[in-house]
């Protein structure tokens, strides 16, 4: 079994507390193996950071830079990472209790929404989009794929990174089209032909990306202090064990990484 | 008229979709080990969350954002 997999079980024991997204979500829907790295989002209680800790430390499992697996400020926005060897691989695990650009709302959706007896739940396509609005090109093409297994026509609509397909979209369903430009702008240019929107596609692209650049500058501008001090509360933490590494990057962090970050989630 | 279709990934990528849950288990291992190789060279980086290097970032060597279109390069104040 995967890793990935294999961790999302562990994770999810006797209650649903991860749902496993990024890069193996996207295997789970059948598209690409594009990632090494695991991507969770976490339900955001102290039940749930203490379990998954377990987990990490049974593995062996020590932080990299990032915030403590902690609500405080895990609920900011912040993520969380830890790594360990083992099966023969580097496993790194990255852990957000609010993934960028799911609501508040959607996010309670999302709890209800997953089966409580499923013990592997990844995320679904819908949402998997609105994360996969990265800096990074290639999760483009992610979400062009995810785009054409949907099912439902104004998720296609809304999610479509392909000209010809908005085309088809809009010969098929003109009605939803227009009802939806005002949340998607670059419906739009849908009427002024294919190479326009072509053109406008790439617009919307670029501005994903560069918000997103926007967003995470600003973690990374309030990491400064923290980032400053890492290597030595690193090599503290080297010989510890997970939960005592824990309980020291808590209490430095506490006076070196603030829980917010204005402007910050979503 | 042969139509077009606009192509995001490759075939074999989508190839997924015809695998038994258990061959893309393996399929899905073995990749992750073929890929533990670039270990070294993107030991620092991170590809989720809110952070993208470790530090130190005043070393002068930290390329924050580079676009796969360009070299984009923008440091954090």
């Amino acid at each position: 079994m995967s890793i990935y997999l294999q961790l999302t079980r562990q994770f999810n024991h006797g209650r649903l507390r991860a749902i496993l997204s990024g890069g193996q979500a996207v295997v789970m829907h059948r598209l690409a193996i594009m990632s090494k790295d695991g991507d969770w989002i976490l339900r955001e209680d102290e039940e749930s950071m203490r379990h998954v800790l377990a987990v990490l430390d049974a593995n062996g499992a020590h932080y990299r830079f990032g915030a403590p697996l902690d609500i405080r400020w895990l609920s900011a926005g912040w993520s969380a990472h830890l790594e360990f060897m083992g099966h023969g691989l580097r496993v790194r695990t990255d852990f957000v209790t609010r993934p960028p650009r799911l609501s508040a709302e959607r996010l309670d959706g999302l709890w209800r929404e997953q089966d409580a007896k499923n013990q592997a739940p990844f995320l679904g396509a819908r949402d998997l989009v609105e994360t996969k609005k990265t800096n990074r090109e290639k999760d483009y093409a992610v979400i062009g794929e995810l785009a054409r297994g949907m099912g439902d026509i104004d998720d296609q609509i809304m999610c479509s990174r392909s000209a010809r397909d908005l085309m088809e979209l809009a010969a098929q369903r003109p009605d939803r089209v227009i009802a939806l430009t005002c949340q998607r702008p670059v419906l739009a240019a849908i009427a002024e032909g294919p190479e326009a929107l072509e053109v406008a596609l790439d617009a919307e692209r670029r501005r994903l990306m560069h918000a997103n650049e926007a967003r995470l500058a600003m973690y990374m501008s309030a990491a400064e202090p923290w980032a400053r001090v890492w290597h030595e509360i690193s090599r503290e933490m080297e010989a510890m064990p997970l939960a005592a590494a824990h309980s020291l990057m808590v209490d430095r962090a506490g006076t070196k990484l603030p829980f917010t970050v204005p402007g910050g989630w979503p | 008229m042969i139509q077009m279709r606009d192509q995001f990934l490759s075939e074999e990528d989508l190839d997924l979709k015809s695998l038994s849950p258990e061959e893309l288990e393996s399929l899905w291992t073995e990749w992750l080990i073929q890929a533990q190789i670039t270990n070294d060279s993107d030991s620092r980086d991170y590809s989720h969350g809110v952070f993208i290097r470790e530090p130190p970032w005043d070393d002068g060597s930290t390329i924050l954002f580079k676009s796969e279109t360009g070299n984009q390069k923008s440091r954090i104040p």
